[in-house]
């Protein structure tokens, strides 16, 4: 059946319009998609990102054929695609920010709503026999209001639901993250916004008489490259030369495609001449543009690698300063008690000779933990972790149990281990593995104060520490977890403790002995056997240290120690 | 007996300049951290302080500005002892109206005491010629 009343056949200029709206929009998106996609390593957030872009480049294609086919078994055809494309939009989008955000895929239960959700867009869709009306006068379906106001609203909840993650993980977030977050969301939500103008808004305000302009439609889809290239921006995690390249070979791409196209739709041996006049032209200045914004984006990225390298430099003189103090005070204090006891060997009372050479050891011991944790860092920073075996986490546990047990005694300390029985082994570094517990476990030692007033740290408790290690399986990783009831962490600190030479601002009064290296250490390793890390506190109430480690297979003989 | 002010948070450190200061007939008292050591140079008079850079997480030329706009105290001597080293950190001090600046591990502590009598003559003697 062909429109054949169709009184106002779409005019010239309006498909000219629909033209160069949809095409480059079309061409550019679905570039940007498959560049994230393959740039982000096919992870979810790269697969769930081409997934909006599909949908959306779908959506533009029926939408083309929708404005430009005059038959209309043809335009009924792509119409019953628009309500799921809207619904698939809307819903991948919440899919892709709540995994971008979450950094994990959503729950099962999530996932069951959201086909749920999508599930009347298919069933309901507006086909031939499902449809009150065919608006012959336009050419276009008339769907039903309460199919309407369902794809609408499934956009609306998908919005407003974007808006409430984000808006929790900005709360949640470090000051870095919290910017990344605002981008994502800005770009996000413009482009749903976009979109609903495009779709669905402007047809639903000229239904109602508010409007009488369908080309108003397609000006909403101009801006949406631009929010999807600026999220595309920022999952490519802020690699600014080789997106800003791709963009502009993106931008020359659809240019061209664009002046292409003229060269088919043109009318007329004039009109077809300059469409090929246009299109060498095009051609010519693209490849100059390309050619001289390649040679500034090399500018740019010698720049920025000098920039970097001063940053590093920087970096690595602060490095040596803090360094070079951490080695001098020990050094200072066995320099002095040596050149003391020379020079005064016979004067010095015997007691006071004591206390200088028991002064003169600990230096000497906290001198090679120094350098002991400076070798680890090297070691940390060159990511050398590569001879992994199956490691027995509850073996591992309580042999560290063993070495501390007289140090928790000396303090006074309740110590508990957990290990949930028939864990799966570990995969790592067993040496590597035993430095990141002993590490917590040491420090979960210096910040629970003893109860015992000799002893050599400063802060004294009434009530008697206590430090709580467990070990459990949680799909497929071990999760550890380090408590203690000692000093705490104060909240704005949180953030920083696993940096370099950071230690909390109420650190000190218990402890200084540090040397503010460990938790780096511990961060690192963790980081290189593909695990995660992170702490909870609460200031006065203790600390909490989770470590969650992928789990091998339980096949072959797993080993608690390595030495 | 001349009084120093320690401002220092090491035990050990502690134990060793006040055997070797005690041995040069210097009466050394302690700040183990800046807030104290602030009230110490106001309530004890020190005739001479010796400020460490890095205790815990705070810098000690902020302490060293504060001593130096305190009419109060802005006459006592400080002395720069720490382990603490970079070109900005003595740039500052010096500025800042530091009299030295001294690395520890360089020093031994009779070395330093001898300095430490050195200097405090020095500021005696200067004061008796201004008050004749």
């Amino acid at each position: 059946m062909l429109c054949d009343s169709y009184s106002a056949p779409t005019p010239q200029d309006v498909l000219n319009l629909v033209y160069y709206s949809h095409i480059p929009t079309m061409a550019l998106s679905l570039m940007v998609g498959i560049f994230v996609y393959f740039r982000s390593g096919r992870s979810l957030t790269g697969s769930l990102f081409l997934g909006i872009v599909l949908s959306f480049f779908l959506w533009l294609l029926c939408d083309v054929v929708a404005w430009v086919v005059t038959d209309s078994d043809t335009v009924m055809f792509v119409w019953s695609f628009f309500g799921m494309l809207y619904v698939l939009v809307s819903l991948s989008s919440l899919y892709f920010v709540r995994v971008f955000l979450h950094k994990k895929d959503v729950s099962f239960g999530t996932k069951l709503l959201f086909g749920l959700a999508a599930l009347p867009s298919i069933a309901l869709a507006a086909t031939p026999y499902s449809l009150p009306d065919f608006n012959l006068r336009v050419c276009g379906a008339d769907e039903n209001f309460s199919f309407i106001a369902y794809y609408y609203e499934v956009g609306l909840v998908a919005s407003l639901w974007i808006l409430a993650t984000a808006f929790r993980a900005y709360r949640h977030a470090p000051r870095e993250l919290r910017k990344q977050i605002v981008f994502l969301t800005v770009g996000i939500e413009f482009f749903l916004l976009s979109f609903f103008l495009a779709s669905a808004g402007i047809s639903f305000l000229i239904q109602y008489g508010y409007l009488d302009n369908y080309n108003l439609e397609s000006y909403g889809l101009f801006g949406m490259p631009v929010f999807l290239a600026s999220i595309a921006y920022l999952i490519v995690r802020y690699r600014a030369f080789s997106i800003r390249l791709f963009g502009t070979q993106a931008l020359i791409v659809a240019l061209l495609f664009l002046s292409g196209f003229q060269l088919f739709i043109s009318q007329g041996t004039i009109g077809f001449a300059v469409a090929v006049v246009v299109f060498v032209l095009t051609l010519c200045s693209s490849i100059l543009l390309f050619r001289s914004f390649r040679m500034e984006s090399r500018k740019l990225a010698l720049e920025l690698a000098n920039r970097n390298l001063r940053r590093v430099d920087r970096a690595k003189t602060e490095f040596i300063d803090i360094v070079s103090h951490q080695l001098r005070t020990p050094v200072s204090i066995i320099k002095g008690t040596v050149s003391v006891l020379l020079e005064d060997e016979r004067r010095i009372p015997s007691r006071q000779r004591r206390q200088l050479l028991e002064g003169a050891y600990r230096k000497t011991v906290k001198l090679n933990g120094i350098v002991e944790d400076i070798m680890k860092v090297a070691r940390v920073m060159a990511g050398d972790y590569r001879r992994f075996e199956k490691v027995d986490a509850g073996a591992l546990l309580a042999e560290l149990t063993q070495d501390f047990e007289s140090s928790f005694q000396e303090k006074n300390i309740r110590y508990s281990l957990e290990v949930q029985p028939n864990l799966p082994p570990l995969l790592g570094e067993a040496d590597a593995l035993r430095d990141v517990f002993s590490n917590l476990l040491d420090n979960a030692l210096k910040y629970t104060p003893s109860t015992k007033p000799a002893h050599e740290s400063r802060a004294v408790r009434e009530e008697r520490g206590e430090i709580a290690v467990s070990v459990g399986k949680k799909s497929d990783t071990l999760l550890f977890s380090i408590r203690d009831n000692g000093i705490g962490i104060p909240k704005a600190e949180l953030p920083l403790v696993f940096r370099k030479f950071k230690r909390a601002s109420n650190a000190s009064g218990a402890y200084t002995d540090g040397t503010g290296l460990g938790l780096y250490i511990v961060k690192e390793i963790v980081r290189a056997h593909h695990g995660k890390i992170w702490v909870e506190s609460e200031l006065g109430k203790g600390t909490a240290f989770f470590v969650s480690l992928p789990a091998g297979k339980r096949r072959g003989k797993a080993s608690g120690n390595s030495r | 007996m001349p009084k120093v002010l320690f401002v220092e948070d090491d035990p050990d450190q502690i134990a060793l300049y006040q055997y070797a200061f005690m041995r040069e007939g210097i009466d050394l008292s302690i700040a183990s951290d800046f807030a104290q050591a602030l009230a110490a140079s106001l309530e004890e008079r020190p005739d001479l302080i010796l400020l460490d850079l890095l205790l815990a997480n705070e810098y000690g030329i902020d302490v060293l500005q504060q001593l130096k706009r305190d009419v109060r105290t802005s006459a006592i001597p400080v002395l720069i002892f720490t382990n603490f080293e970079n070109t900005e950190a003595r740039e500052k001090a010096e500025a800042s109206g530091a009299i030295d600046y001294v690395i520890k591990s360089q020093v031994t502590p009779k070395e330093m005491a001898e300095r430490v009598c050195g200097i405090l003559k020095i500021e005696k003697e200067d004061g008796e010629k201004n008050s004749a």
